[in-house]
């Protein structure tokens, strides 16, 4: 799922920040940090006591120089924690070294890997000043088959603490879908897994558990409430045909209706929520046009932008069909209920298509702009009661739009009347092949 | 001779009011509260049309309306209280003839009636019995009447608007013919709408400028000078 437009696009490395490579990371260098070390420390006790080491003979790993002169903390170059003493010394002629960068680490861990190129190269430079002779390819192929064996240590260990979680983030993202589309409740093994996971296991077991019932709750409820005030409403309206007052039948005619619509809103958020068309390419010129056509057909005041020229190419995106259908006639019909006359136009841009709608009404206010996009938001009570709107048709039109990655604007135009604004990613050509 | 007119609802009170209101428009109404009544109702006399509301004690209009399609072709307007696109296009594909919202116009109904019959009355009685195909094929395009979709070859879908659906429907359905505007207008005909000439012409070139996209693009919908219209294509069931 991309990210709405406008939201902070994540970094280029955001990708590789997983715990899985922060575990492996860490690892990787404890282990490599924890082999020089020891070589280190030993490496100094050696420089100290250095006497009593040369009764009983050199520790058969060193190979520094005496660095008595120098004193103090002898830290021990990488070469010092060969244990290549056991290999017969190199006499091959020394070449370019093919293993230069051991422990190349494999696939995505870019950080352990930077740190053994280095280490390694400061190995060849030094084996060049230091000691010609002593120092081949086979203590490299050492170097390397120690790190690769850590790198391995480590990946394994970081995949072993992290697939548990793993399931759990699976689990997380079933979730949401079940939820929207009515599916079976994913469930997590209970049974099995380190013992936090397992107790988080049954904790959101149970979450999702209380979720999902509460969620068919609330739907089967606004349903059954919504469809059950059809029935007394049907019986009203039809009575109302016996009333021989005609303003008075009209004025009954137009609550009936309001109330129709709001059980229509009402229904129409649940039923988002839980359809999902299939996306397919629609022509977004041909369904604005049809659209306009419809409220046109219908008696409203609303016109269609012909474009300059033929446009250069279809203004295809890729879309639920239906849903975008419902967000032109909502806010087309906003404009035609607030701003008596409407103009359409279609624009297409280099990645996106732009579908404008102006009207000539009032507008909104500045501070309530954004806000219209809430549920049940009212600009003004007593406008909407005229207008017989519950304040659900702008956000149903934005989770629409927002599902087609597209994004939704309202503008105050300056020159009088509100533009709303609907942004589309262009769908890919394809090749009618 | 008097309409005869099947009512199937489950709500005592929109039963009798809505029989009452119908009879004032000239129509004999027989009342059936549930689904064993209907077919009992069905047996006992010919209807010319069915008046079915969707939620039935003993049964759902859906089924319903399909078990009445599969032993005949009596009209049938389908009355719920799920006014929904999707419902509509469930309803129509099990073989209603129309569709309407509760809480509905009670005019609007009667006019629907009309609408109807005078839809099914047009139609031969060998054709009543094979409707056509709800979804058809014609030069690169697909045409679906349910969904009221025409999409290319290419797989983009193109949106009609109301009167280019209409239009597009008469034409498929008299392929290869010529219809005068005359003809046209009275197959276009929808209730709330005015349709003239004029309106005609311009959803003709409306639906051309829709048609006419990709590279071989042709005109598909031909004048025939001083005759009128012709799709001047083979259609075939997809």
């Amino acid at each position: 799922m991309r990210p709405p437009p406008g939201a902070r696009p994540p970094r280029r490395w955001c990708r590789l920040n997983t715990l899985g490579v922060r575990l492996f990371a860490l690892l990787w260098l404890a282990l490599v940090l924890a082999h020089y070390t020891g070589y280190a420390l030993h490496s100094w006790r050696e420089s100290w006591v250095g006497p009593v080491q040369a009764r009983l003979g050199p520790p058969p790993w060193s190979r520094t120089p005496a660095s008595g002169p120098q004193g103090g903390l002898h830290v021990p170059r990488m070469m010092d924690l060969s244990p290549a003493d056991g290999l017969p010394p190199p006499h091959g002629p020394r070449g370019p070294m093919p293993g230069t960068a051991p422990g190349k680490a494999p696939g995505k861990a870019p950080g352990p890997a930077m740190v053994a190129g280095p280490v390694a190269a400061v190995a060849a430079a030094d084996v060049d000043d230091d000691d010609p002779e002593q120092w081949g390819p086979s203590a490299y192929i050492d170097y390397g088959v120690r790190l690769l064996v850590f790198g391995a240590a480590a990946w394994l260990g970081a995949w072993w603490v992290v697939r548990p979680l793993k399931r759990l983030n699976e689990a997380a993202q079933d979730l949401d879908q079940a939820l929207v589309q009515g599916k079976p409740l994913p469930e997590i093994d209970e049974a099995t897994g380190p013992h936090e996971l397992r107790e988080t296991a049954q904790v959101f077991n149970d979450m999702a558990r209380r979720l999902g019932e509460q969620f068919e709750e609330r739907a089967m409820m606004m349903a059954a409430v919504s469809h059950d005030l059809r029935t007394p409403l049907t019986r009203l309206r039809l009575r109302l045909e016996r009333v021989e007052d005609a303003a008075l039948r009209q004025a009954q005619q137009a609550d009936i209706a309001q109330i129709d619509q709001m059980v229509s809103h009402v229904l129409e958020v649940l039923r988002q929520e839980r359809t999902h068309e299939p996306p397919v390419r629609v022509d977004l010129s041909a369904l604005v046009q049809a659209t306009v056509d419809d409220l046109q057909e219908a008696g409203g005041d609303i016109g269609l932008a012909e474009p300059d020229g033929p446009l250069p190419v279809p203004a295809a995106v890729l879309a639920e069909p239906q849903a975008l259908r419902r967000v032109l006639d909502n806010l087309m019909g906003n404009a035609l209920r607030h701003g008596l006359r409407a103009q359409v136009s279609v624009q297409v841009l280099a990645a996106e298509v732009w579908v404008l709608i102006d009207d000539e009404g009032p507008g909104i206010p500045q501070a309530h702009l954004k806000r219209v996009f809430q549920p049940f938001h009212r600009v003004d009570a007593a406008r909407q009661q005229a207008t017989g709107g519950v304040g659900l048709g702008l956000y149903i039109a934005r989770q629409l739009v927002m599902r087609q990655h597209g994004a939704i604007e309202l503008h105050n135009r300056p020159e009088g009347g509100l533009r709303a604004l609907v942004r589309l990613p262009l769908a890919q050509t394809v090749n009618p092949s | 001779m008097s309409l005869n007119c099947l009512l199937v609802e489950d709500d005592p009170e929109i039963r009798h009011l809505l029989a009452g209101y119908l009879a004032g428009f000239g129509m004999a109404v027989r009342l059936a509260p549930d689904a064993r009544t209907l077919r009992t109702e069905l047996k006992a006399g010919a209807v010319d049309v069915i008046l079915l509301d969707l939620m039935l004690p003993d049964g759902n209009g859906l089924d319903l309306c399909r078990e009445i399609r599969q032993h005949g072709a009596t009209p049938i307007i389908m009355l719920t209280a799920q006014g929904d696109p999707a419902s509509r296009i469930v309803g129509l594909e099990m073989g209603a003839d129309d569709y309407l919202p509760k809480p509905f116009e009670p005019r609007e109904l009667v006019a629907r009636i009309h609408a109807v019959l005078r839809r099914t009355g047009a139609r031969e009685p060998a054709r009543s019995l094979a409707e056509p195909p709800a979804r058809v094929h014609f030069k690169g395009w697909d045409f679906d009447r349910l969904t009221r979709q025409l999409s290319s070859r290419e797989g983009l879908m193109v949106q009609l608007s109301g009167a280019e659906f209409r239009l597009l429907d008469a034409l498929v359905n008299h392929a290869e013919e010529v219809l005068s505007r005359e003809r046209l207008v009275a197959l276009m005909q929808t209730p709330g709408v005015e349709v003239n000439g004029r309106s005609v012409d311009l959803t003709v070139s409306r639906l051309r400028n829709k048609l006419n996209q990709g590279a071989d693009a042709i005109d598909l919908i031909r004048t025939v000078r001083g005759e009128g219209y012709v799709l001047a294509c083979a259609v075939r069931p997809a």
